[in-house]
């Protein structure tokens, strides 16, 4: 039986390890200095070279904004400008030309009638709009009317007279010609119809004439803005 | 180091040390790291946005070359749709009369009377507020003429400017001349509602109602 007495006095005893205490404090310190040291001047040139691209970037914005915002405002106003094109595209879509339309009204008119007046009157039709209601727990908002859609139509008289022994049918016909006609018939609501004939006797009291009057009414044509088909026009 | 061994002096002056390592690492981090991290942050975020900025406005200006070529050539047809197509807000009825005898001319038409003609529809009020840029001014033309020479004003008329409308026509004989008729004509123009907005002409001179 072998027996191990321990004579030191407790504050003598000294570490039995391999590593001494002291040594492992002044390493675990030492790595911790060197970890902060080297990141510490790695964030350091991290930061100067942001710095530096910052300054690099300002210099670059300085000089692209006012070139940036003038491209914006050119966009801007180009984009005004188309719509004002559009805007006007749709006047002209809504506008009927009137000068095929008269000289074909002479070439239809038959020998025998003679036309006394025209009137063309133009109307202004506003489709209002339905404004959508809001929906529950919504409250309304104080949004502006829409306008309506705007739309011109044109209300067409023709009066006249005619003259000789079948001028009935001769008007007849002539409302029919003009109903039927190529470029007539696509403007027309409805086919125009003949308001009234009536017998009067000529002055010199000789052959009497019909007295006729016709009319008619065209679609309804938006104003609407209108799309230039492939660049500006 | 067996802390209950150690001496009453010794303690304490460990203690001290602890202390001062403490603050001094308190003080380290809100006097160093923070504004440090903060400015470094600051700076990235700032370099971030210009960057995107940058990135944005170059792929912007990519097709400057075109847009400047598109830009040209609206503004010169907005120029001239401006100055011939619109009647401005001051004095309209002689900027018309102007446009109509020119136009009655060019056909031999001795045009009487050029009258304005109220319009009696709200709509375009709110039209202009909503989205619209112009509205009607109508004007009532007089005049004595042929069926032909009505026909050619007509074409002088809607030639002269795609976006006037002839609303009324009304032509009727005269009993002692049978080759002049009266003729009542009703002509809209396209005339400036509001004033539009443009950018880039503020620095130019600006054509009228703009």
């Amino acid at each position: 039986m072998s027996i191990r007495v321990n004579l030191l006095n407790p504050s003598e005893a000294r570490r039995q390890g391999v590593v001494g205490v002291k040594f492992m404090i002044h390493v675990s310190i030492g790595t911790a200095a060197a970890l902060f040291m080297i990141f510490g001047t790695l964030g350091y040139m991290r930061y100067q070279t942001a710095k530096r691209d910052l300054a690099s970037a300002r210099n670059i914005w300085e000089v692209r904004e006012p070139m940036y915002n003038s491209i914006l405002k050119m966009k801007e106003d180009l984009a005004t400008e188309k719509k004002f094109q559009q805007e006007l595209r749709g006047w002209q879509a809504s506008r009927i030309e009137w000068k095929p339309l008269l000289i074909e009204l002479r070439k239809i008119c038959p020998p025998t009638v003679q036309l006394r007046r025209l009137s063309i009157r133009g109307e202004l039709f506003v489709k209002i709009q339905p404004v959508a209601a809001p929906a529950d727990g919504e409250t309304a908002a104080p949004a502006v009317r829409p306008a309506g859609q705007a739309m011109r139509w044109y209300g067409i008289t023709l009066d006249g007279k005619a003259w000789g022994a079948q001028a009935e049918d001769v008007v007849v016909r002539f409302v029919r010609t003009f109903g039927n006609n190529t470029l007539f018939k696509p403007l027309f609501e409805t086919s125009p119809r003949l308001n009234s004939l009536q017998r009067e006797m000529s002055q010199d009291g000789s052959e009497p004439v019909r007295v006729f009057s016709i009319e008619g009414q065209t679609k309804k044509r938006e104003i609407k803005e209108q799309k230039a088909p492939q660049g500006p026009q | 180091m067996d802390w209950a061994s150690l001496s009453k002096e010794k303690k304490q002056a460990l203690l001290l040390i602890g202390m001062w390592v403490v603050g001094g690492v308190v003080a380290l981090y809100y006097f160093v790291l923070a504004p440090y991290f903060a400015s470094r942050s600051t700076s990235e975020s700032e370099l971030d946005s210009l960057r995107a900025k940058i990135s944005q406005a170059e792929s912007t200006m990519r097709g400057d070359a075109r847009l400047r070529a598109e830009f040209a050539l609206y503004t010169e047809e907005f120029r001239f749709a401006v100055t011939n197509y619109i009647v401005p807000m001051e004095n309209p009825l002689s900027w018309v009369t102007e446009k109509v005898y020119a136009n009655a001319r060019q056909v031999g038409v001795d045009v009487q009377t050029v009258a304005e003609v109220g319009s009696s529809s709200g709509y375009w009020d709110g039209a202009i507020k909503s989205d619209r840029t112009v509205k009607p001014y109508s004007v009532r033309i007089v005049t004595e003429c042929s069926y032909q020479q009505l026909i050619d004003l007509a074409e002088v008329l809607e030639k002269s400017n795609p976006a006037l409308c002839i609303t009324e026509i009304s032509i009727s004989p005269q009993d002692m001349m049978p080759t002049k008729h009266v003729l009542n004509m009703t002509v809209e123009y396209p005339m400036w509602g509001r004033k539009l907005k443009l950018n880039m002409l503020e620095t130019n001179k600006a054509p009228e109602g703009v």
